[in-house]
Formats: C-alpha cells, structure tokens, sequence
C-alpha cells in the first residue's frame, strides 16, 4: 500500500505524466494533423516558429523535466518495494517515462527539430524535407504520448494496489 | 480495485490528457504562431482547426473527461457529503463550465469567424483585423480552460486517493 510522501508523489504523477500525455497528443491529432494538411511552407514556418518557442519555454520545460524529475524519485524509492505490486507499477511507469519521453524526445526529435531549424522555407528542397521530417517526427511523437499515458495509468492503478 | 476508484483514477487520466492539450496550445502552439506573419498565421490554424473535427479528439478530449467525471461523481451519490462526492462533483462543475462550456461557446464561435476568412482574396488589412479580433481574447479563453482543467484536476486527483467511507457492493 502507498502512504504518505509516497501517496502525494504518485498523485502529483498521475497529474504530471497525464499532462504530459495530452501535451504530444495534441501533437499526434491536431497539430501535426494541421500543419501537415497546411500548404508545406505554411506547414514549415509554423512548426520553425512553434519549435524556437517551444524550447525556451519555462513552463513546457517544468513539464517535461519536472515529471521526469517525480518519476525517477518514485522508481528509485519503489526498488525497495519490488516485492509489492505497486511497487513493480512503479519501476515500470518510471521506466516508460524516461525512456519513452525523456531519451526519445533528447535522442530524436530535439536533433531533428534543430535541423528543421536550419532549413530555408523558400529553397525547394525544404519542401520534401519538411515533408519527410513531419511523417516521421509524428510517427515517434505517437510513441511519445502512449508512453506517458501508459505511465499515468500504472501509478492511478499503484494508487489502489497492495 | 473497485469500479467507483477505477472510475475515479480514469477521469483523473482522462481529465489530465485533456487539460495537456490545452497545456500545449498554451506554451507550445500558440506563442509559436505569434511569430508568423498574418497570412500565414491564418492559414496555419484554419488548418489546425480542421484537424480538431478528428473523431479521436474531439471524443477522448472533451467528451471522455466530462464523462468520466460525470460517472465518477454518479458512483459516489449514497454518501454525498463524503470528501470523494464532493470532491469529484466540484471537480465535475469547473470541468463541464471551465472547459467544455468555454470551448463551445467562446473558443469555437472565434475558431469559426477565422475559418470563413479566405486568405487568398483578402486585404493586408483584413488579415489584420481578423487576426486581432481572434488571437488574444482565443489565448486568454485558452488560459482559462487549462487552470480550469488543472484545478479539476487537482481536484479529482486527491479524491482518488481517499478510501470511500462507506462499504463498497460487492455484488
């Protein structure tokens, strides 16, 4: 059973990776889904301008790492509870977080937003690269909001298991 | 785990996709289309605006979490003044009047007015005027919807932590 600082935490992170979840689902559904059906220059510049803002944002940072920061604690602390089920959800959800958004979001789509970056909206071959770039990028973002939204069931479920 | 907790940890779930959403065009969506020029900026969420008819959206985000809600608090009627009911019920009341009520009638009628615009044909000077009739006041709609969402969150996120008071049907 979770009590205590372990009970908060685990609310706070049910919050948290929830959020983070609907964050890259907008994503997935609507925002991708939108600017990949905009004319491809529009589709560019909107997702360069929605990039440079999105990586100096305090708030989306808080998110992220914030998150990452409640499920590392709760996986460390949970290595001494393996022998519970809750504890075992815990280890997992954790797990999922930072390897499915943390590592994912640092190892691919940072780079790759960089590099969108760096493209040239009115040169042609910005174009197929947007193109290759924005199939691509959601397919992993797809990866990106399941995994969190998998995170935040186990630790609602750890909330009631023994 | 019981249905009423389930239902409860679902809606907390549910309710915190919803409200991640809201969080994203918040933080991420919107101030990055404030760079774009007014043709472009139009343009980029007409087309953002036609992808929110996605069934998936539409139904998991605004629906789902109302519902969830909505169950949540059904389930817990017997005991209506235990934490868990009020809890849930509050939770419920700023999710339905602070999300879906401010999205019906104040962000989709704005969503509407700018998807009639016809970029192509348009003045410099229309684009402008119905860029500054939409952006802000859609941003701060925008805001009101996430800590609305948030603090249901919150709400619903504490009530599935408290052990119901009273014994649960085992039927």
């Amino acid at each position: 059973m979770i009590t205590g600082f372990d009970e908060v935490a685990t609310v706070v992170a049910v919050v948290a990776t929830g959020l983070m979840a609907g964050f890259f689902f907008a994503f997935s559904t609507i925002g991708m889904g939108g600017l990949r059906a905009a004319p491809p220059i529009d589709g560019l510049r909107s997702m360069q301008a929605i990039n440079r803002v999105a990586d100096r944002s305090p708030l989306l940072m808080l998110g992220l790492f914030g998150t990452a920061a409640v499920t590392v604690v709760l996986a460390v602390r949970s290595l001494g509870r393996l022998d519970e089920t809750s504890g075992v959800l815990q280890l997992i959800a954790g797990a999922l977080y930072i390897v499915g958004v943390i590592v994912l979001t640092m190892g691919y789509h940072v780079p790759r937003n960089i590099a969108l970056g760096r493209l040239d909206a009115d040169s042609p071959g910005s174009i197929e690269a947007w193109r290759r770039y924005a199939a691509e990028w959601t397919a992993w973002n797809h990866v990106r909001t399941v995994a969190p939204l998998v995170s935040a069931i186990l630790y609602a479920v750890s909330l009631r298991t023994t | 785990m019981s249905a009423r907790r389930a239902v409860t940890a679902a809606s907390a779930v549910t309710v915190g996709v919803t409200t991640g959403v809201l969080f994203s065009f918040a933080v991420g969506v919107m101030p990055g289309l404030h760079d774009l020029p007014d043709d472009e900026f139009i343009t980029a969420f007409q087309h953002i605006d036609d992808a929110i008819t996605n069934p998936l959206f539409t139904v998991v985000a605004f629906t789902g979490g109302a519902v969830a809600l909505v169950a949540a608090t059904v389930m817990e009627r017997r005991d209506m003044r235990s934490p868990r009911f009020v809890l849930n019920a509050a939770a419920s009341l700023l999710y339905i009047a602070g999300v879906v009520v401010v999205t019906m009638a104040g962000n989709v009628p704005k969503n509407d007015r700018l998807g009639k615009i016809d970029v192509a044909t348009s003045t410099l000077a229309q684009l402008a005027a119905a860029r500054s009739a939409f952006e802000g006041s859609w941003n701060t709609l925008n805001v009101v919807r996430t800590v609305a969402g948030v603090a249901a969150l919150a709400l619903v996120a504490v009530a599935a932590t408290i052990r119901p008071r009273l014994k649960e049907n085992t039927s």
